[in-house]
């Protein structure tokens, strides 16, 4: 009910994205414009190029995204203290809370050319200071291991109740069958967290387009342009003129097929590979 | 015994150091905004304040805890973090349950739900439905629309999947219900599963911001978030003729600070409670196989 | 179950025809009218239902007080017999847009009374037909003090005027102050320097601020001059640097349009252009200004002066309250305030004026714009110093009597406040309603008027560097041209417009970093008429051409 009512009750509205949608006009009385909308997407280089910066940022993303939780899960479970694994659990998912435009000011900050990690780069290497945000090719890396370190705590928590659901028998088995740590982890945990990986990777998939708008928004510049615009932030700022329901419209059905897409192959990949149905 | 070997050893003091490290970069922030709360207005604005406050006062917290505003859209966000919570909760393990396993258009039924994580219809109409069912400046719109996540239903779904069958069925020549069944085995053993996913719900329910500025047509009835959003954004001043007291309030980030930090209490309180969970020592293994 | 879906699909139903059906809803509910105005007060009260977004006071009013029932709203309700009520309610200006437009798809009714901030709102609201046509309601009610002020603003009206009709007016307009240049007076002093006042002088002494330690504290650690250029080159509030390009290009500002022998022509596309950014790439090589200035928005761009980093930082006059927490810091630190620099024509350099911010617009149905005047006019009693609100508009909120005498400093008030509260902002106007154009009330007092209304005590009560910083403001008010384009955008405009700033702040910043040579400047100006500048200019100019104001004028007796 819940679905049909919050979700598909207004799906309607993507007819907007063929029509020169006016308010006031309602559904039926906008002018209808076929595919304007979404040639409009495809119109300019700085879109073209936009979009390819956003595959980029956003696959990127999504890889690094899944290994590093799966990783650090892995690692933290190594740690015997009970009180000093709870500790680091709790703090590196801190920064999940922060908004980007929080964490944004602080980066400006530490990042700047005589921020405290060019302090350390200066101080330790001699090397010149590093424009983190202010090079087109350094960008993009920054985006990404900001990203990374925002959201890397909240991801490992599904990880960590996937280990924490693990038979502990198979663990004793392995045991007596004279597995060290690394085998074990290479033979019981991985194979048990598996399916969980593959639910969560394709599901990702999801997002494809999704390269981070708060995030972009608030540390690109003029400098970076070419490296660092997306599709939202392109999009946001070619319709901060006009306000045109219909062109929004159109870019987030274009993402969402695309992301329909993906999830379509990736399912079956899944399927018939590792023979697993993720849902 | 492989935590006596000479090689795990090595491997166990990198990986504390490793992930100390890790762990301390993360909470720096925190602390800095920490810092900044606790510091003159002088002293953040001349970028004086690192990790440790300079001139050492209250008066921000004072401030906000004064603040009736403030209190009141905490009070509100409590209340919509805990009901969208359980009715999340509700329906999400009540669905996750009936999908796990396979009936005729289970499938059909199951890409209907993916396909609303992926494609939404915009703004507009929802506002309308909303407005239309009359829900607009009530708690309900902030809880009901978002109750069905298709994304933590898969989640949920894949932790009951883990649920050895053999359980199910020994239930079941006990006659126990389908009922039973859900309450009794399903959601116990999966609570390291629900705990995610619960902490997932509330985790969003506490940070939403939009839907409270577009649902709610007075201050009061906004959540914190929403409020948040207002008040800390940077009003930007371009278009308006301040006057010099008006101008020199806009730079008190020391308050800003106390209010980003008091809001991420709660959502940090309530973690360590859910954490015992992620720890392993759950035995699943009921019946072995 | 059965049930409950019949009812879901119901609802579903419903949504669609109210979808469908687009606007049609929202019409003859009451407005309320029944009231009579009888010496000055109308009984019974009446309602006005409006629009606000939110404002600076939220989350700021007292104890028991809110956005509809404050302060303000009581003293209206008791005196004036008018009650408001806010049925619209936004967030930020963002939001604030998207409930306005949500409310035109008819899912509500629009409120009699709301402001629009943004022009192509404005334009789509005219549009739909759902606002009401009012010049005969301005020629009929308005009150003259008011007309006298709408009269001296005609442009402002651009942009709700079509075809001869008008569809709402400008929120208070009002010249807003101009920006000053706020210099480190201790280093100028320790260095045995004057405030610069053409380019050449303006370089020397960055240059000095530089390289000759103004600090005194052995380290190369400070620079000349801050300023942002994330978001353009023309911010117009605060961290401008735009008094750099118009001492080369005169009153083509970057980023504004301006009329050029009878036509508008582009600020960043003239000549002129071109020296200031060999002038600004050249400084900024020498390491004269902010490192990190594309990275850093107008705010941002403050914090090195007031780490006492930088030297020079240009902005409206009340600036300096933001930025004196440096002479807290530092020791021995002292600001002062100059004007902007000459241009090189021996001409003032420029810089771009602001008349007002938003447009009251009126539901068609509103049929008592004479309550709305009555009110709006009672607001402007603060402004010009009459009626209740000699000295502010409500004792211990934005003004107090202590010992006889008036109060401006909430530190200082019988209960001390935080903050003073913007009682002027607490009915239907966003900003408190001003007519002291750039900052007039400081120059008065400069000049030896006595202080006797809250408008020249409350400015004889702003910090000194503070005063002296608006006085040249006011000193300088014609050098504020506001942007002569102010209509909705045009239809290349929108198509086009976004790649054509894109490039423009793209290649200004990249040239200033040397990451381009000059020449990319020339290569930009061909692309821009090429890439849909050439359209835009034109169409511009129809619309230029178009709107016969002064007609408008006349027809509300504003002539």
């Amino acid at each position: 009910m819940f679905v049909l009512i919050f979700s598909y009750g207004p799906m309607v509205g993507l007819v907007m994205a063929f029509q020169d949608y006016k308010p006031w006009l309602g559904m039926t009385g906008s002018r209808w414009i076929g595919l304007d909308n979404f040639e409009r997407i495809f119109q300019y280089e700085e879109a073209t190029q936009a979009i390819v910066n956003t595959l980029i940022i956003a696959v990127i993303k999504i890889v690094v995204g899944i290994i590093v939780p799966i990783v650090m899960a892995i690692l933290l479970n190594e740690i015997r203290l009970a009180g000093l694994k709870k500790s680091i659990q709790t703090l590196v998912y801190l920064p999940h809370f922060l908004s980007w435009v929080t964490i944004a000011g602080i980066m400006i900050d530490i990042l700047g050319l005589d921020g405290g990690i060019n302090r350390i780069i200066t101080g330790w290497f001699g090397s010149e200071p590093i424009f983190f945000l202010g090079d087109p090719n350094l960008f993009r890396p920054t985006v990404i291991v900001s990203d990374l370190w925002k959201n890397f705590g909240f991801g490992m928590i599904v990880y960590l109740a996937t280990i924490a659901g693990i038979d502990p028998s198979f663990y004793e088995a392995s045991e007596i069958d004279g597995a060290n740590r690394w085998q074990q982890i290479w033979h019981v945990t991985l194979p048990s967290m598996l399916p969980m990986i593959i639910v969560i990777a394709t599901l990702s998939l999801g997002g494809i387009l999704d390269a981070g708008f708060d995030q972009i928004f608030n540390l690109y510049n003029p400098l970076v342009y070419s490296t660092g615009d997306i599709i939202d932030t392109y999009v946001y700022r070619s319709s901060l003129l006009n306000g045109q329901y219909g062109f929004g419209t159109a870019v987030g059905l274009f993402k969402s097929g695309i992301s329909l897409i993906l999830i379509v192959i990736s399912y079956r990949i899944a399927y018939k590979f590792a023979n697993y149905k993720i849902f | 015994m492989y935590h006596k070997s000479q090689g795990y050893r090595i491997f166990s003091v990198f990986n504390h150091i490793l992930l100390i490290v890790v762990a301390l970069s993360c909470f720096l922030p925190l602390l800095h905004l920490l810092a900044q709360s606790f510091s003159s207005k002088a002293a953040v604005n001349g970028g004086l304040v690192s990790f440790w406050p300079i001139e050492f006062n209250t008066d921000a917290y004072v401030k906000t805890f004064n603040n009736r505003n403030f209190m009141g859209s905490m009070w509100i966000s409590i209340v919509r973090t805990v009901l969208g919570t359980l009715i999340g909760m509700f329906v999400i393990t009540t669905a996750g349950y009936a999908l796990s396993k396979d009936f005729r258009g289970r499938n059909a039924l199951m890409w209907i739900f993916v396909f609303t994580m992926l494609f939404s219809g915009g703004l507009i109409p929802s506002y309308i439905l909303i407005s239309e069912l009359g829900l607009k400046d009530t708690i309900w719109a902030l809880v009901l629309p978002g109750a069905f996540g298709a994304y933590n239903l898969i989640l949920i779904m894949n932790f009951f999947k883990t649920i050895p069958k053999a359980l199910e069925e020994a239930a079941f020549i006990d006659g126990a219900s389908f009922f039973v069944i859900f309450t009794r085995i399903y959601l116990p053993l999966s609570l390291p599963g629900l705990a995610t996913i619960g902490l997932f719900i509330m985790v969003g329910h506490w940070n939403s911001w939009f839907d409270g500025l577009l649902y709610m047509s007075t201050t009061e009835k906004y959540p914190l978030a929403s409020f948040l959003q207002t008040v800390v954004v940077q009003n930007s001043a371009q278009n308006v003729a301040l006057s010099p007291s008006e101008a020199a309030a806009l730079s008190e980030q020391s308050i800003k600070a106390a209010q980003i930090f008091i809001s991420t209490v709660p959502i940090i309180a309530v973690y360590p409670f859910l954490q015992k969970y992620f720890v392993k020592g759950i035995v699943l293994g009921a019946v072995k196989e | 179950m059965s049930k409950r879906k019949t009812g879901a699909w119901l609802a579903v139903v419903t949504m669609f025809t109210g979808l469908l059906a687009g606007c049609g809803s929202g019409g003859e509910s009451e407005t309320a009218a029944a009231g009579v105005l009888k010496d000055g007060k109308y009984d019974p009260p009446v309602t006005i239902a409006i629009g606000k977004q939110l404002d600076e006071n939220a989350g700021k009013y007292k104890e028991g007080e809110s956005v509809d029932d404050n302060v303000l709203t009581r003293w209206a309700a008791d005196n004036l017999g008018i009650r408001t009520q806010t049925t619209l309610l936004g967030g930020d200006s963002t939001n604030y847009n998207t409930k306005l437009r949500l409310a035109l798809t008819g899912s509500e009714k629009l409120p009699d009374l709301f402001p629009v901030y943004d022009t192509t709102l404005a334009n789509d609201l005219i549009e739909s037909g759902r606002v009401k046509e009012i010049s005969a309601d301005i020629q009929q009610y308005m009150p003259e003090r008011l007309k006298e002020i709408y009269k001296q603003y005609p442009a402002t009206f651009n942009p709700v005027v079509r075809d001869g009709q008008v569809y709402g007016l400008a929120i208070s307009p009002n010249l807003t102050e101009g920006e000053v240049m706020l210099i480190r007076q201790d280093w100028l002093d320790k260095l045995n320097l004057q405030a610069p006042t053409t380019i050449d002088e303006f370089e020397t002494v960055i240059d000095a601020f530089t390289n000759q330690d103004p600090d005194g504290n052995g380290k190369k650690d400070t620079y000349g001059f801050t300023f942002s250029g994330k978001d353009g080159y023309n911010t117009g509030w605060v961290s401008d640097p735009v008094m750099i390009f118009s001492a080369y290009t005169g009153k083509n500002i970057p980023a504004q349009w301006q009329e050029q022998d009878g036509k508008l022509v582009y600020g960043s596309v003239v000549e002129g252009n071109k020296e200031a950014l060999a002038k600004l790439r050249d400084w900024y090589s020498a390491g004269y200004l902010n490192k990190e200035l594309a990275t850093l928005g107008a705010w941002d761009a403050l914090a090195d002066f007031t780490e006492g980093k930088a030297g020079i930082i240009v902005g409206r006059p009340w600036l300096y309250d933001s930025v004196r927490d440096v002479e807290k810091n530092v020791d021995g630190a002292k600001i002062a305030a100059y004007p902007t620099i000459q241009g090189v024509s021996g001409e003032p350099t420029y810089q771009s004026g602001q008349l007002n911010d938003g447009y009251f617009m009126f539901n068609q149905d509103f049929n008592n714009m004479e309550a709305f005047f009555l009110y709006y006019d009672k607001l402007y009693d603060a402004a010009f110093g009459t009626g209740d609100f000699i000295y502010g508009y409500a004792q211990g909120y934005d003004y107090d009597i202590v010992d006889g005498k008036p109060v401006f400093d909430p530190q200082k008030f019988n209960e001390p406040l935080e903050a003073v509260q913007g009682v002027g902002k607490m009915a239907f106007t966003k900003n408190t309603p001003s007519a002291d154009p750039a900052g007039k009330s400081y120059y008065d007092l400069a000049q030896g008027v006595e202080a006797d209304n809250g408008v020249l005590l409350r400015s004889a009560s702003a910090l000194p560097t503070t005063q002296e910083g608006f006085v040249i403001s006011y000193e300088n008010r014609d050098s504020l041209l506001p942007n002569a384009f102010n209509g909705p955008p045009t239809p290349t405009m929108q198509t086009s417009w976004e790649q054509l700033s894109t490039m423009e702040k793209e290649t200004f910043t990249k040239i200033i970093y040397s990451n381009e040579p000059l020449d990319a400047y020339d290569a930009f100006v061909t692309n821009w008429y090429a890439k849909g500048g050439e359209q835009v200019t034109q169409e511009i100019n129809d619309w230029y051409g178009q709107t016969n104001i002064d007609e408008v004028m006349s027809k509300m007796g504003l002539q």
